[in-house]
């Protein structure tokens, strides 16, 4: 590896990045209860909607992709849980994350 | 308004992974559309509109804050899409159109009786539930705004075929041994609903024959000549008298088998009764006078 690759590598790993995941987990019913209050408790978790049958849409956000991986582990191996699938997964630079989408002043190009 | 890169991020996430699932993300839930939020909370007068992509004509709500348009999201009020909400709610529930769905339905209806939609979805949603009438009638309802040759009115009329051969009832009608006729008798076949006093059986006495039939309703009735004795008949709703009284109305009735008498004797008869929904039977056995 030529020693700009390398720093281009240790540049990009020094960038701040979040990530973004929907997951769905699916769960048994009689544990529901239980089990959203453990997903709950996992930093970045948020549950956006349960159905009556048991499934769950979840966001992980992390500033590490592994950290997504891990919080997924500890969803699936929860008692009660019979899978939990990563449907959606972004990252990118937690500066232009923050930043607030703006009114399109001019939006008459887009018709 | 603050709505973030992130916040609108994680909607997508949310959103993708709930069509995934098949599962519906409530509208203002926790966290799940914190646009909606953020632009209501923000100082943004909402307008109707219709939308322009078909000749449907949905309604639309339209954001403006400050004399430009920020946002547009479905009106749950408009009549044209308040049908169609109830289409993706019963998707949402696996097509059942029960429950939250059917309320939606009624009231598309009660704001326009007419609303193809609407009458469509009440159409399924009454043949899911058994209830055939209500379920033909609301796809007559549904011919009635139609064009008698487009697709969706054929399909209608074949949905309408298939109820009235579900809810029908074939009937089975012989004479009992020893039972004589002239060959060239009338045999009158009726159908009743189930009035009070006809549980009593069966009865060759006139008079209580017509009490029973005082208290109840004809929804069917099919001439046949002794002759065809014994034979196999199906009654249904294009016998009806009276089109609110059906067989399909009704999920009991007594099917009833008469000769009548031309020498001036009682007439005979037998009955007997059709209980369910669907594919219902009945077995008529006509009986000698009693002597």
């Amino acid at each position: 590896m030529s020693a700009r690759l390398k720093n281009a590598f240790t540049e990009l790993v020094s960038i701040p990045e979040a990530h973004i995941a929907g997951i769905v987990v699916h769960a048994s019913q009689s544990n529901l209860e239980k089990i959203k209050q453990a997903i709950s408790l996992l930093p970045g978790s948020e549950i956006h909607a349960v159905s009556p049958e048991g499934k769950l849409i979840v966001t992980l956000e992390a500033r590490r992709s592994i950290d997504i991986v891990d919080h997924l582990n500890v969803i699936h191996a929860l008692p009660g849980v019979y899978s939990a699938s990563l449907v959606y997964q972004h990252h990118e630079d937690i500066e232009a994350l923050d930043q607030e989408i703006r009114d399109e002043p001019d939006a008459s190009k887009l018709y | 308004m603050s709505l973030t890169r992130r916040s609108f991020i994680k909607q997508t996430a949310a959103a993708t992974a709930a069509l995934a699932a098949g599962v519906a993300l409530p509208v203002l839930g926790a966290g799940a559309n914190k646009a909606t939020v953020a632009i209501a909370q923000a100082d943004v007068t909402w307008s109707k509109a219709p939308c322009r992509f078909c000749g449907t004509g949905c309604g639309v709500s339209v954001g403006v804050k400050a004399g430009r348009v920020v946002a547009t999201q479905g009106d749950p009020l408009a009549e044209v899409n308040r049908g169609l909400n109830s289409d993706s709610i019963a998707s949402a529930n696996e097509g059942r159109l029960d429950g939250r769905a059917s309320e939606e339905i009624a009231a598309a209806l009660a704001i326009d009786s007419a609303d193809p939609k609407a009458l469509a979805l009440a159409a399924s949603a009454a043949f899911e539930a058994g209830r055939y009438a209500g379920a033909i009638g609301y796809w007559r309802r549904l011919l009635a705004t139609l064009e008698a040759n487009s697709p969706i009115a054929v399909q209608a009329r074949k949905n309408i075929d298939e109820t009235v051969g579900l809810s029908a009832v074939t009937v089975d009608i012989r004479l009992a041994d020893g039972a004589r006729v002239a060959s060239d008798a009338a045999v009158i076949v009726t159908a009743r609903t189930k009035g009070a006093a006809s549980s009593t059986g069966t009865t060759n006495s006139a008079s209580v024959v017509d009490a029973a039939n005082a208290t109840s309703t004809l929804l069917a009735e099919r001439r046949l000549s002794a002759s065809e004795l014994p034979t196999t008949i199906v009654l249904d709703d294009s016998l009806a008298i009276n089109p609110a009284d059906t067989l399909s109305a009704y999920p009991q009735v007594v099917v009833e088998a008469r000769i009548v008498s031309t020498s001036g004797g009682d007439d005979l008869t037998g009955r007997s009764d059709a209980k369910g929904t669907e594919s219902r039977r009945a077995n008529v056995v006509i009986a000698a006078p009693s002597l």
